[in-house]
């Protein structure tokens, strides 16, 4: 029993991780969405966010133990850069959103991977031949919970009940959403599109940045190394079914985020998996464990696409003449 | 009728505002290209690589070392990206092709290794084709559950191919780890699966694998282009990529075209793991430490998208991206720099759609100017594609016949044969003409008129819906059809036009009238500030000029016409008498006191451009000092000799005021004509006449 406690641990870590990141990426994409843009880049962002957490938590750790609030605000601000070439690209230019997503994603997946290993042997001084933050070897090898996961639980959700008080309960809210809907009408009334849009590419950013930052503080689970491979493991895209499975209502996204970390963690974990299957040579039945999460969200996308309305003016341009 | 092409086409080039044309795009395709690497040599100094080395090799390396691997590699982005956008044309985004292209590949593995345990042998090529086959079907068979998902689901297509892929790639993990494993004692170093039995695979067999593979290429890339221009499904799927609801209402059945190119982009990604897993590796990777989904089918997404979905353009394309990606194994540093650089073509060919919207060269003039000059600039551009439009249609009417015919016979291009299909011939046109201005015509009366081949004509006309056949009055008689009013417009310009010649000098004129327009637009709003006065000069001459050069034709055919009314009345009435008064009249505009004022001017002619900027001056010397008029010569009025005393007097008097270039040659003759028919017996006298 005392490796089923052992396990239950840090199987409650890094699902709350997890659930930390798969709600804040699917937030963003809810943000994106609700102004009418179709946000396919969410991995691109946080593979960002994490590169630039690994490069200033690396930086800054012999300065100070504890820096890991720092490199995430740090990651937060770089990326506003990113969101502004995304927004650039959408809002100015008026490219097609899948285009213009799927080329922020192969660029940064590309960069990412190309700076983990040079950038990894500068930094380590040769130790490691990657970025290494060297945060979560610990998560995965104690027993005991860890206080830093909590303290990062709080501030996820002081986050996302700030964000739903904005969005539900105040004026600003309702032309945030009402943008995604009839953005003529909302020009009709004065007020600026453009800068709606703006503004939620931007909250969308500084969230994805925020997941990732969080993913390779402790959130990769790849048993004992906190490396960066350069990529996010695909819960970019995992998050994109949860907004949809959560019919674009915050509350409908935080549980659909949370049955998913959970159900991941526990089909991760190698003990759990092979007490079910006890046969070695179906080692692999671990991947069809890993797989379950994506054939529910699947599903969950098959039963849940009809009723759930998207917001109408999803992927349209703004176009000031069309009233 | 070149000169005028080449013009035409240069105007459009450069002035053209939202035109897609080829050469455009093929230009923004170099450009995404050269920038990119330019952008990857310059992160590769900032990790201390030489710039210079670093393309140097990304293009030389691949030839020389390694060319099979950079067929193979071409092969396979061209398959991944024919894939992409065959979908992309009926407005899918396919991003599932890795998926498609894994469970494939697997699932070819399976069946082939257990056939060749079973102990069946395939005949040479027979073999190929069955896996090729298999993995067809198995690649549009995952293809339609997106297919099925988006259509009677709703479920967005992009999300569901993703986890889709997902799925895909960590089942066949699974099958391959559990029974086709390369290292089946230590699970934990896996890398790739057993091999796909010889007999099915594209390598081996004495030829080199890249021969079939870049056969399949061409082979598909045919297909595909005579698919999409020369078919009917072709066309069906283009329409629903561009109006899903039109096509809808045409009475395509929408549902059955996008399921049937899904099926097809999955067979193609089919083909593509065929290509893949057999033409040179005859394994499938699978690293068990870094579970990641195949990149293959990304890069061929973005070659589509930099191609602009057209098959050629394709083939060139991911000639450069094989290229990079086989050479960059040989760079110095980090093999994954090709991720990088294709990455930075992609946002590159994202951002490039700029240009086709955008001219940087306005950023440039804002900069230089103020802001102002967006608005003067816009005009012009518009302005000269609204007449670059209208001259096209004017060339399309003075085609002649055999041109015509060339157009029809062009191989290649089928829009253009089918817009100039109803261009009409300058017999055509004659016949629309009279039609036209007759507005009802019958036939006899027709014929009369026009005599050559009317038949055929006629049966032109209408077929392309030119005229109408109608009974009026129990008479049968050929209208033109209300709605070819466009084509009003081109019978009108072509009695204005007798030659090309004077189409093109018409055009260049219009050209000039509108930059000199928006020269003095953009000058209105920004004189006071950064302009400098000689160009203001220069630029208030030239409309001054082009003002002058109207004016004085205004002024010519006024006096020719008095000339001509005076003429007359010098007929009719009292000659001598009248024609004193009439020269008196002419000259009163240059009598003493404007006579002084034009010789203040002349003498002025110098020193005109100091005083320029106050317009008085400047209209008066140019309006009675032309520029760029010949000399008169003086000698061929003295050929006119007579032996009457006032005509002498009235000679002097010409003189005098060619002299002081008051009149113009056109003056002068009409004069001598004046004085001939005053005098008509001046010639029998034996008067000179020049």
């Amino acid at each position: 029993m005392l490796g089923w406690a052992a396990d239950w641990s840090s199987i409650i870590n890094s699902s709350i991780l997890l659930l930390c990141i798969l709600s804040l990426s699917s937030l963003a994409g809810y943000f994106c969405n609700k102004v009418g843009i179709v946000n396919i880049a969410l991995e691109g962002q946080m593979i960002f966010g994490a590169l630039i957490f690994c490069i200033f938590a690396q930086v800054l750790q012999p300065v100070a133990n504890d820096t890991y609030i720092l490199s995430m605000l740090l990651a937060v601000i770089f990326s506003v850069l990113l969101s502004w070439l995304f927004g650039f690209l959408i809002i100015k230019i008026k490219c097609d959103h899948t285009i213009a997503s799927t080329a922020i994603n192969l660029s940064v997946a590309g960069l990412a991977t190309f700076l983990t290993g040079p950038l990894g042997s500068a930094l380590s001084h040769g130790n490691f031949s990657k970025l290494n933050p060297n945060y979560s070897f610990e998560f995965h090898i104690s027993g005991s919970l860890f206080a830093d996961i909590f303290i990062i639980l709080a501030i996820v959700a002081v986050i996302i009940f700030g964000l739903w008080f904005l969005v539900e309960k105040t004026r600003f809210g309702l032309r945030f959403k009402a943008v995604g809907d009839n953005p003529n009408a909302v020009d009709a009334q004065g007020l600026n599109v453009n800068k709606y849009k703006w503004i939620g590419m931007l909250i969308a950013g500084v969230l994805t940045a925020l997941a990732g930052a969080i993913f390779s503080y402790g959130g990769s689970n790849v048993g004992g190394s906190s490396e960066f491979n350069g990529n996010v493991a695909g819960l970019g895209f995992l998050a994109l079914g949860i907004v949809v499975a959560g019919a674009w209502k915050i509350p409908f996204i935080i549980v659909a985020s949370i049955i998913f970390a959970i159900l991941v963690r526990l089909f991760e974990n190698e003990k759990l998996v092979s007490k079910i299957f006890n046969d070695s040579t179906l080692n692999g039945l671990k991947y069809v464990a890993r797989a379950f999460p994506f054939i529910l969200s699947s599903i969950a996308l098959a039963i849940f696409s009809r009723k759930s309305v998207a917001p109408q003016a999803l992927g349209i341009h703004f176009d000031k003449t069309s009233r | 009728m070149n000169k005028f092409k080449w013009r035409l086409a240069r105007d459009t080039f450069l002035y053209s505002r939202k035109r897609k044309t080829t050469t455009k795009s093929i230009f923004i395709v170099i450009i995404a290209i050269a920038l990119s690497t330019i952008v990857s040599a310059l992160i590769a100094t900032a990790f201390g690589y030489n710039p210079f080395e670093t393309i140097k090799v990304l293009f030389s390396a691949a030839f020389e070392i390694e060319p099979d691997k950079f067929a193979y590699m071409v092969a396979v982005f061209a398959l991944a990206a024919f894939a992409f956008s065959f979908a992309f044309k009926a407005g899918i985004f396919n991003i599932g092709i890795s998926g498609q292209m894994y469970g494939a590949g697997v699932t070819l593995l399976v069946i082939t290794t257990a056939i060749d345990k079973a102990g069946a042998n395939f005949p040479p090529f027979i073999g190929q084709l069955f896996a090729i086959f298999i993995a067809m079907l198995v690649g549009a068979c995952i293809a339609l559950i997106t297919g099925f998902l988006e259509q009677y689901l709703k479920v967005n297509a992009v999300v569901s191919a993703i986890i889709l892929n997902w799925i895909i790639l960590l089942i066949g993990f699974f099958v391959i780890s559990a029974w086709y494993s390369n290292n089946p004692d230590n699970y934990a170093q896996m890398t790739a699966s057993t091999n796909i039995p010889s007999q099915f695979t594209l390598a081996g067999g004495g030829i080199a694998g890249w021969i079939p593979a870049v056969i399949i290429v061409v082979l598909i890339a045919i297909i595909l282009l005579v698919i999409s221009k020369y078919t009917v499904f072709g066309h069906k799927i283009n329409a629903t990529g561009l109006a899903k609801e039109a096509s809808r209402y045409a009475g395509y059945n929408v549902n059955l075209i996008k399921l049937s190119t899904f099926a097809i982009s999955g067979a193609l990604s089919g083909i593509l793991a065929v290509v893949l897993y057999t033409a040179r590796t005859t394994n499938i990777p699978a690293t068990i430490l870094n579970v990641v989904v195949p990149t293959e089918g990304f890069s061929g997404i973005a070659v589509g998208l930099i191609a602009n979905n057209n098959p050629i353009g394709i083939i060139l394309v991911s000639i450069v991206i094989g290229l990079y990606k086989t050479s960059s194994s040989f760079l110095s540093m980090s093999p994954t720099f090709n991720d990088v650089i294709i990455g930075f073509v992609m946002l590159g060919a994202a951002i490039t759609v700029v240009f086709y919207q955008y001219k940087p060269w306005i950023f440039i003039l804002k900069l230089k100017y103020s802001s102002e000059i967006v608005k003067p600039y816009n005009d012009f551009e518009n302005k000269l594609d609204s007449l670059i439009s209208k001259y096209k249609s004017i060339y399309m009417v003075f085609l002649n016949d055999q041109e015509v015919d060339k157009m029809y016979k062009l191989p290649i291009n089928r829009r253009l044969r089918m817009q100039y299909k109803k261009v009409l011939t300058y017999s055509q046109r004659k016949v629309l003409a009279i039609i036209y201005l007759k507005q009802q015509i019958s036939y006899m009366e027709l014929k009369d008129l026009y005599d050559d081949n009317l038949d055929v004509k006629l049966q032109y006309l209408i077929e392309h819906g030119f005229i109408q056949f109608i009974k009026r009055n129990n008479q049968y008689l050929y209208q033109v059809n209300k709605y070819s009013l466009n084509y009003e417009k081109i019978i009108d310009y072509s009695r204005q036009y007798n030659f090309v010649e004077d189409i093109l000098s018409a055009y260049i004129k219009e050209v000039n009238l509108i930059k000199n327009e928006y020269a003095i637009n953009s000058i209105k709003e920004l004189m006071q500030l950064k302009l400098s006065p000689k160009k203001y000069i220069d630029i208030v001459k030239n409309n001054i000029i082009w003002n002058y050069d109207n004016d004085l034709t205004k002024y010519i055919s006024k006096q020719k016409a008095k000339i001509e009314r005076n003429l007359e009345i010098i007929h009719k009435g009292n000659i001598e008498n009248k024609f004193d008064h009439f020269l008196n009249s002419f000259l009163e505009k240059s009598n003493e006191n404007h006579y002084n004022k034009i010789k203040h001017a002349i003498k002025q002619n110098d020193s005109w451009k100091q005083n320029a900027i106050t317009k008085k001056t400047a209209s008066l010397s140019v309006k009675y000092n032309p520029i760029g008029l010949n000399e008169i010569s003086v000698d061929n009025i003295n050929c006119y000799q007579s032996n009457d005393a006032n005509l002498d007097k009235i000679n002097q008097k010409i003189t005098k005021l060619i002299n002081h270039k008051v009149l113009f040659d056109n003056d002068r003759q009409m004069l001598l004509k004046l004085l001939v028919t005053y005098n008509q017996n001046l010639y029998l006298k034996g008067g000179k006449l020049c």
